[in-house]
């Protein structure tokens, strides 16, 4: 008896579907079907034609529900090239939703370069941390100091994407509005950010006059504007809201060094009430304020890097694939909190701005300390439990034991490497030892 | 233990009946083949029924290819008594070898 040729193409690519393992025996019933077939109906080529096209669903059922197509994915995912490609891949997602702009700032330096700008602050002379100055010294310094050519108040304030600064701030800066104005007339008046005009507005130009925070907007920040770490949608323009101390922008007068300004200065903060004692005013220029993202985030980047790249290299010398993969992974994480810090806790941290809010300076340590303290356990963690020849994730944890009865037995829990390379003995409870045994030891 | 479903519980009753193989039970059943296997596969991986290969001698002294043949298992049975009293099964057509 002949199957037709329709039949047969069906059946092959059927079994070319099945699973390898299960294909003999899938073929071998498949065939003993359509031999009864054949014996029981004839000249119904079209019918057994459907008959074999079930073939198909039974072979895409078998490939669908076998073992192998999970398992494969799992050993990828274990492999070291996944776990790098997965870093690598966060990194990029990291670098597509930020587009690098703080990144690209920070490198490019300070756009107010040459501008003789100051931050003017106040420091706790045992903890080196900065306290804003009452606003009735920033307006006694703008009338009356000989050192400078104005001085400006500026904070972050309750409302996020808001900030208020005095009406000179703008001015005092040297900026240039894309839209309207930024001299004031009539206070408040509020400032858009380019990004906040052109999403929430949709770059609408008549956006001057509107009201936003209940101020008029006056006008629109140029695209490239940027001060230190502050990135608010709306500046408000007028006078302080309270008598809290905020920090203060100065344009010193040509020729004027910092430290003749905070000479000057600290002479005239003594004559105006409330006099603080053990505070002593600071001035800092702008240029090294913009580039402490540099050396606060990128420095301690470095010296991470190469400390823990010399770390895994002496500790796994013997090992150099092992070595290098720990540093890879090092790097790339490293570099991954670096990145994702300097993009998006720009406006959570106080690196830079010249002020200390409390809670800011909580989620920047909490940045600085938690991020790159956790990539590194991470890196150390992900080492620990791959096979020492093939890098594979160890697999198959068998716990063995009671942490109970420690003093008479072991207790801990055992890995294998999946291709069978050796397996790894972490005891648990108070002893940390963990140990390797090549499986193959001398081959 | 999962629910069978109608079609699947109809299949282990042909099996159940002494619908020995795929064909018998597609012929039984009234169902196409595109169904019963997949079901059978099912079935056999959750211990519902097992399967054997017919001994090659035997299907040589008949002058055909061997037969893979399905048998309820305990399990089975359990779970197609539990399907009996939510389903009724359909009328097997008579066997004819
Ligand atoms: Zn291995």
């Amino acid at each position: 008896m002949r199957v037709p040729i329709e039949s047969r193409v069906l059946l092959a690519v059927a079994s070319a579907l099945v699973p390898r393992d299960e294909r003999a025996d899938w073929r071998r019933e498949w065939d003993a079907e359509i031999w009864w077939w054949l014996g029981s109906h004839t000249g119904e080529r079209l019918r057994l034609a459907v008959h074999c096209a079930g073939a198909l669903k039974d072979a895409a059922y078998l490939r669908a529900n076998h073992g192998d197509a999970i398992a494969t994915l799992r050993r990828a995912a274990g492999s070291p090239g996944a776990c790098l490609a997965g870093l690598a891949l966060l990194l990029a997602a990291v670098v597509a939703a930020s587009g690098l702009t703080e990144t690209r700032r920070v490198l490019r330096g300070d756009p107010f370069a040459g501008a003789h700008l100051a931050v003017l602050s106040q420091t706790l002379p045992f903890m080196g941390a900065h306290l804003g100055v009452p606003p009735a010294k920033v307006a006694d310094w703008d009338l009356r100091a000989q050192s400078l050519e104005g001085a400006a108040t500026y904070s972050r304030t309750r409302r996020s994407g808001v900030a208020q600064a005095s009406p000179k701030f703008f001015t005092l800066l040297g900026t240039h509005a894309a839209i309207g104005t930024l001299s004031v007339s009539d206070m408040p008046a509020a400032v858009l950010s380019y990004e906040c005009w052109q999403r929430k507005f949709h770059a609408d130009p008549a956006v001057v006059g509107r009201t936003v925070d209940s101020a008029p907007v006056i006008g629109v920040l140029p695209r490239d504007f940027w001060f230190l770490d502050l990135r608010p949608e709306v500046w408000i323009l007028g006078p302080p809201a309270s008598d809290a101390p905020s920090p203060a922008l100065a344009r010193l007068k040509p020729g004027v060094k910092p430290a003749d300004a905070q000479t000057e200065l600290r002479v005239l903060a003594a004559q105006v009430k409330p006099v603080s004692r053990g505070s002593a005013v600071v001035v800092e220029p702008v240029e090294r304020l913009s580039a402490r993202p540099l050396s606060a985030l990128g420095l301690p980047w470095l010296v991470l890097v190469c400390c823990a790249t010399a770390a895994a290299v002496v500790r796994f010398r013997r090992a150099p694939g092992f070595a290098v993969f720990l540093a890879a992974k090092v790097v790339l994480s490293l570099t991954l909190v670096l990145l994702a810090t300097v993009e998006f806790g720009s406006s959570w941290m106080t690196i830079n701005s010249g002020e200390t809010n409390l809670a800011a300076g909580v989620v920047s340590l909490w940045l600085f300390l938690a991020g790159p303290g956790a990539a590194l356990y991470w890196c150390w963690r992900d080492q620990r439990r791959r096979c020492r020849t093939c890098l594979h994730r160890l697999e198959m944890p068998v716990y063995f034991g009671e942490g109970a009865r420690m003093l008479l037995e072991h207790a801990g829990t055992e890995l294998v490497c999946p291709q069978g390379h050796g397996s790894l003995f972490t005891a648990d409870g108070a002893d940390p030892a963990t140990q390797w045994y090549p499986l193959f030891a001398g081959k | 233990m999962a629910e069978l479903s109608y079609i699947s519980a109809t299949v282990l009753h042909s099996i159940a009946s002494g619908r020995g193989y795929g064909f018998q039970v597609m012929e039984a059943a009234g169902l196409p083949s595109g169904t019963v296997y997949p079901a059978l596969r099912k079935m056999e991986k959750a211990g519902l029924i097992r399967s054997q290969w017919e001994h090659a001698a035997v299907a040589r002294a008949e002058q055909r290819p061997a037969r893979r043949y399905y048998r309820i298992t305990s399990d089975g049975e359990a779970a197609l008594a539990s399907a009996g009293q939510k389903y009724r099964f359909p009328e097997l057509a008579p066997k004819k070898s």
